[in-house]
């Protein structure tokens, strides 16, 4: 099977993390590791970004009242391993991106996805043609933030395949001869970020920081009449590999969805009561609650007004937080307007108090968006096995797959792997895959009866370089109630 | 790092065959907060096909302004890639003539320098706009490609691409825009913005339609949702070369795509036109040199063409034919007054989709409903909401397509699909 063929194929039975592992392995490949490389020198090794950016600084505040520069080396390591050969790809990319304000408060910016000093040099003159003004600037002492977790070790092919190979291993180990695919990766953004920033009547910013987050993954595939059942989990960090935990529980989890029987038929459609797995909860929190509750969101008065900030939105028990600890998948120290990290209650005790924001850049140099890098969402007192106690007729609702939001009507539909049937607190063993459920987020946050006190962090990694965004929920389980379907067509 | 010292190490080394293609690309946009923004990039793609006794193996290397000056070692390090992925022999096909296809808007190419201000005028002319982004870039593109026999080709065009993205409010409803074309005309602002707004005004008294079985009627911006292919999507990823080949796709070639598809009053064609006048996905040639052409995917219900890259049509010994570019889909008979008329059953007219949900190796589909009209004895009323299950194939085949035709991306087909019991829920 070819690269893209593998990858769409997969990508099409609702693997998305596949992508990378067969992007990683390329096409017709096989046999012994091999490493791809990006050529030449890298920007760090032969400029002195922060001189670089300090002498731009100056030369533009001539001109303009306000001056931001934010720029971004980072490399990336993905290491993958399947039936079919193993392989590492190390990639390199950097950009810078200034934000120019002159007097009357007109705002531009200027981006190049490069960062040498010609280049820079080229864009300077363009905008400040002729002999420009230089503003002396003091910078201070840079302030430096290092990775969390500390800087990601220099490792050589090997150890980086080996943290696949381990997972496929363990991956056997909890399985059997029906699972026909198996593979591992595991993917590593270390980035250096500078933001240099002087205006009119402030202090001069000078900040660095470096981000180093790791993600690992296992996924088995086997077959089930004619349809691929499909079992998969990905755990993330901050720091390199050996920082992300795929535990025996995940394993085991990996194992069960590809190799469960489920019961013939479909679930029931119709409105229930649903019991959701933390990584459901994470999801929809990701689309419903992440995308929706920023302040570039809540300008659709339609959105806003499901409810007033202030107002009860949710069950008491439900507080969630926008918290971009750097010590968190898609946290950092400081955002990529220069602003320091800080985290804001969205909802409080059920309470609306968002909607907020961070400024956040695609790559970290791209458009500048509101965005929310992690999400909080508190845990609960109730033991996972008592969540279903009591209840008459709910269903068990987990394997998060692929989510959607209808913003109008701040209505969800995700799909799930799994949906077990509970009868009188207890599961029957009634298993259906392939389900769909939907809801309205407010109907859904202010219908939960009960919250799990374990918390599971699902993490996100979208786009490659220059589009590359970053984000993580850490949510509980919760018990409320939404419509289920099943989710194959007809 | 000089593309021509790049190609000029290529041809001194006459290892392999190859392509340089070099795109030089200025984006200025504009956001509804007033910021103007311009993006210089130069992206530079290497691809080499290393032949050795086993095989070739195919090298892809994409240049950044990270990687050092030295083009012995660049093309050192994509050959290296090449030999680190050998598969089956093939031999390159000869260079084709590229199509003679317009695709920059000269006026946006004289303004190349106030690309942001001229979106910035797009988006000040988005009336009740609370959120919004216009892009327009200008592309420069060089391609050569070469080979050891000696032949190659060495082509330049220039191109412009405008998207928006933006979210409209009327009466306190919000809904989205979004659109790319080669020239802001062809945006249709309007007309979209015209569209909208009576969307929004009747989505105060829209319902979701009961759930059951319905004739739904597909408008334009739903059935080519979301700026791409849309529906047609599951058509473009089953002829696939690749995975036809390997017997992975529903799609064979000279067989109805579904039964019955040959036997409809009005069977399918689609076309892949990739020479279209400003047509959004219009090119003179492939990333590779490929020749870019105007090809069958389907005929009269059955499959017919494949999208053949350099390697899929030398596998198949056929020429390259640059892949799905811009779908001409031939319109039907009916009006779109009568193809919304109920007979024995309910139609639901459906304007616009708030999401689409496709497969498309199964052709499977689902998708919300975001704006239309339940059509039954009881007259007309808005709808919004309910959640559409489709197998595309099936349901694109069997369609009746309105006579009156309209321009969705690179859709250039029938303003409405008439789809014949669909299950709603």
């Amino acid at each position: 099977v070819t690269d893209w063929t593998r990858r769409d194929v997969l990508a099409g039975l609702g693997v998305g993390a596949a992508a990378t592992l067969v992007a990683t392995l390329g096409s017709g490949c096989g046999g012994p590791a091999r490493s791809a490389r990006g050529g030449g020198r890298r920007a760090q090794d032969v400029v002195d970004v922060r001189g670089l950016l300090h002498r731009a600084v100056e030369r533009l505040r001539g001109t303009f009242a306000a001056v931001r520069a934010h720029a971004v080396v980072a490399s990336r390591v993905t290491a993958a391993l399947d039936l079919r050969g193993r392989g590492v790809v190390r990639a390199r990319h950097a950009a810078v991106v200034f934000r120019l304000e002159d007097a009357t408060g007109r705002v531009v910016e200027r981006a190049l996805a490069e960062l040498s000093e010609d280049a820079i040099d080229a864009l300077v003159k363009d905008l400040v043609p002729g002999k420009p003004a230089v503003r002396s600037i003091d910078f201070g002492t840079p302030r430096k933030d290092g990775p969390v977790g500390g800087a990601a070790r220099v490792l050589e092919d090997a150890d980086w395949l080996a943290v696949p190979v381990k997972l496929v291993t363990e991956g056997e180990k909890v399985s059997n001869s029906r699972v026909v695919y198996r593979g591992a990766w595991v993917d590593t953004d270390d980035a250096t970020i500078w933001h240099v920033a002087a205006a009119e009547g402030a202090r001069a910013v000078d900040r660095e920081q470096r981000l180093v987050r790791s993600r690992a993954g296992l996924l088995m595939v086997s077959w089930s009449g004619t349809s691929p059942t499909i079992g998969q989990v990905e755990r993330g960090a901050v720091g390199g590999p050996e920082r992300v935990v795929v535990s025996d529980d995940d394993l085991n989890r990996v194992a069960d969805g590809a190799l469960e029987l489920t019961t013939p038929g479909s679930v029931p459609a119709g409105p229930a009561v649903v019991v959701l797995r933390p990584d459901v909860v994470a999801r929809i929190a990701d689309v419903a609650i992440g995308d929706l509750m920023t302040t570039a969101a809540w300008r659709r008065r339609d959105l806003a007004a499901r409810a007033a900030l202030g107002t009860k939105l949710a069950a008491a028990a439900v507080t969630v937080t926008s918290d971009p600890d750097p010590a968190r998948y898609g946290g950092y120290h400081f955002d990529d307007e220069g602003v320091a990290a800080v985290a804001a209650p969205l909802i409080e005790a059920g309470v609306l108090r968002g909607p907020v924001g961070a400024g956040l850049r695609p790559g970290h140099t791209g458009a500048v968006r509101p965005r929310i890098g992690h999400l909080a969402w508190a845990p609960g007192t109730v033991a996972e096995d008592d969540l279903i106690d009591d209840l008459a007729e709910a269903w068990v609702i987990e394997q998060a797959g692929d989510a959607h939001v209808d913003p109008a009507a701040w209505t969800v539909t995700i799909e799930a792997g799994r949906a077990r049937r509970v009868k009188n607190g207890a599961r029957t063993g009634h298993v259906y895959a392939d389900v769909e459920l939907t809801a309205e987020l407010p109907a859904l946050l202010a219908g939960v009866t009960r919250i799990g006190a374990a918390v599971e962090t699902v993490i996100a990694r979208d786009g490659d370089a220059a589009d590359a965004r970053w984000r993580s929920v850490a949510a509980p389980a919760v018990v409320s109630r939404a419509t289920l379907a099943p989710r194959r067509a007809t | 790092m000089k593309v021509d010292a790049i190609t000029d190490e290529l041809l001194a080394r006459r290892r392999s065959d190859w392509s340089v293609i070099e795109r030089a690309v200025r984006r200025g946009s504009a956001s509804l907060d007033g910021v103007r923004r311009i993006d210089d990039e130069r992206r530079i793609r290497i691809v080499v096909h290393v032949d050795v006794g086993r095989g070739r193996g195919t090298g892809v290397l994409e240049l950044t302004g990270e990687h050092g000056d030295d083009a012995r070692a660049v093309v050192a390090d994509a050959e290296q890639r090449a030999l680190a992925m050998i598969g089956p022999a093939w031999i390159t096909p000869p260079a084709a003539a590229p199509a003679r296809v317009e695709v920059e808007d000269p006026d946006l190419a004289d303004h190349e320098l106030e690309l942001a201000e001229v979106a910035g005028r797009v988006v000040r002319g988005l009336v009740g706009a609370v959120d919004a982004e216009v892009g327009i870039e200008h592309h420069t593109v060089r391609l050569a490609t070469g080979s050891t026999a000696g032949k190659g080709l060495l082509v330049r065009w220039t191109e412009t691409r405008v998207t928006i993205r933006a979210t409209i409010e009327n009466g306190g409803r919000t809904g989205e825009l979004a659109a790319e074309a080669r020239r802001i005309p062809d945006l249709e602002l309007d007309d979209r913005m015209r569209r909208l707004i009576v969307d929004l005004g009747e989505r105060a008294a829209a319902a979701p339609p009961a759930p059951g079985t319905y004739a739904v009627v597909l408008h334009a911006a739903a059935h080519a949702h979301g700026g791409g292919y849309g529906l047609w999507h599951a058509l473009v990823g089953q002829a696939d070369a690749a995975l036809v080949r390997q017997g992975l796709s529903r799609y064979r070639p000279g067989r109805p795509i579904v039964p019955r598809a040959n036997a409809v009053d009005e069977p399918l064609t689609v076309i892949s036109d990739g020479t279209l006048r400003f047509g959004v996905r219009s090119a003179p040639a492939g990333e590779a040199g490929e020749p870019v052409r105007r090809w069958s995917l389907v005929e009269r219900g059955a499959a017919l063409g494949l999208a053949l890259d350099l390697r899929e049509a030398a596998l198949a010994r056929a020429e390259p034919n640059g892949g799905v570019r811009n779908l001409v889909v031939p319109g039907g008979k009916t009006p779109l007054a009568v193809l919304v008329r109920p007979t024995d059953t309910p139609v639901l007219e459906v304007r616009r989709l708030a999401w689409l949900d496709l497969d498309p190796r199964t052709g499977l589909a689902v998708a919300r409903i975001g704006a239309g009209t339940l059509h039954d004895a009881g007259g007309h009323r808005p709808i919004a909401g309910g959640t559409l299950r489709l197998d595309v194939i099936a349901a694109l085949a069997l369609a009746r397509r309105s006579k009156e035709l309209a321009i969705e991306g690179p859709i250039h087909g029938p303003a409405a699909l008439r789809l014949d019991g669909v299950a709603i829920s």
